[in-house]
């Protein structure tokens, strides 16, 4: 192969375009010839710049600016009559992130029960704040917990008064089975502790899981 | 795309919000090609809308047996800019080297940004400068093939040259290219 020629099929060759044999002769050539490699390196170089140059974005408002001037003006909807930085602003990404960080701060607001028309110095210590979020979250998990307890006690009655419907000509003096109202009591009083943990557990387990996946969320939100 | 073909059959019924789909779907890539050939943000800007006018205007001459909906818009682009070209040459005949010169050299980046960045935009401004000072009909093809990843059929299209002569084009404007580069980053280097 001819300089000439390989200077002609440098494009070809940096793009994988050639066939074999023809890749194999200029190998063998550019091994030979400094100058050749010289070339290659330099249309190598090139499409590094090239391929790695990002596109330039053209101003939001561009596509408006032609509309009004081919299909005549159009009336603006109102995201686009506000200023740019209140457009910024109403982007996903930022409204999320804000209305995350308000809702955060009313709930801590709310357990620490800040009332915000009589704001003290003091009271905006954040330990003050910790202590009375903490002592209000213990709160608002034992009344919780007494909701469990009333639900779960309506739910047992209910299902001693359907057994006892679905039984009612059996013998009045034989035992029934071990599930027996009395035993059934007893059982809730033995295994309130168990339940009780276990239902933490699972409460806890199950904000962990909203959190990481907000957090996901919020990770593919953010660009 | 067929997806073009139908919006643009709309259009021509006097379907406005086709026209804006189409619009917003390919201002970018026209955008870009403008910024390629100008180098600047405004100018960019003016000639898209410019090139967008004449599209809207010639809509009915499209015809898409002969060709994507992309390459006509490209074909129409690229006359815009020639045109474009020939005037602002003829303006810029008399124009001193001066003007070149400052495509070499960067205006000084303001310390507040983090060097990553200062270095992204002059690896930026570095590839426009040398882009400009490619000879135009070597230039528009790298553009097309490198920057707007069009084939080498569709940019013998848009040209309206054969394919040989553009894939001939494309192998010595990208060794120019390269060496335009190397010799800007060498100078820049010694300073
Ligand atoms: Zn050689």
């Amino acid at each position: 192969m001819t300089h000439w020629e390989v200077s002609n099929l440098l494009t070809d060759y940096s793009e994988g375009a050639l066939d074999r044999a023809r890749a194999a002769q200029m190998a063998e050539h550019l091994a030979s010839c400094e100058e050749c490699r010289a070339m290659l390196d330099d249309v190598q170089f090139a499409l590094r710049a090239l391929r790695t140059a990002e596109d330039v974005e053209p101003s939001p408002w561009l596509v408006r600016r032609i509309l009004q001037a081919t299909t005549g003006e159009r009336k603006p909807k109102w995201v686009e009559r506000l200023p740019g930085w209140m457009q910024w602003a109403l982007r996903p990404q930022v409204v999320y992130t804000v209305s995350m960080a308000v809702f955060s701060l009313s709930f801590i607001l709310y357990t620490s029960r800040v009332n915000l028309q009589a704001v003290e110095l003091r009271k905006l210590n954040p330990t003050t704040w910790v202590y009375r979020a903490n002592s209000r979250g213990h709160l608002l998990v034992a009344r919780a917990e007494k909701f469990y307890y009333d639900l779960r006690f309506v739910y047992e009655l209910e299902s001693i008064l359907r057994q006892l419907k679905q039984q009612p000509s059996s013998q009045p003096g034989s035992p029934q089975n071990p599930q027996k109202p009395g035993g059934g009591s007893s059982d809730i009083q033995s295994s309130d502790v168990g339940q009780l943990a276990l239902g933490s557990t699972q409460d806890l387990s199950a904000i962990q899981f909203r959190e990481t996946t907000w957090q996901r969320g919020r990770r593919s939100l953010t660009p | 795309m067929a997806e073009d073909q139908e919006l643009v059959k709309r259009c021509l019924a006097g379907d406005d919000a086709a026209w804006e789909t189409l619009l917003t779907f390919h201002h970018r890539k026209i955008y870009n090609l403008c910024y390629r050939f100008t180098g600047s943000g405004t100018e960019a800007e003016d000639l898209t809308q410019e090139v967008f006018i004449k599209v809207f205007q010639t809509l009915r001459t499209f015809d898409p047996l002969q060709g994507q909906f992309s390459t006509w818009l490209n074909r129409v682009a690229r006359n815009h800019l020639v045109d474009h070209y020939r005037k602002v040459s003829r303006d810029r005949a008399t124009a001193s080297l001066d003007d070149e010169e400052e495509g070499l050299h960067p205006r000084a980046a303001p310390s507040a940004e983090p060097a990553t960045q200062v270095e992204d935009r002059e690896r930026k401004e570095l590839l426009q400068a040398a882009l400009a000072r490619l000879s135009p009909d070597m230039r528009e093809v790298v553009i097309l093939r490198d920057l707007q990843d069009l084939d080498y059929a569709e940019i013998a299209q848009v040209l309206g040259v054969p394919e040989g002569t553009v894939k001939s084009r494309i192998n010595r404007g990208r060794l120019e290219l390269g060496r335009i580069l190397k010799r800007m980053l060498k100078k820049e280097r010694l300073e």
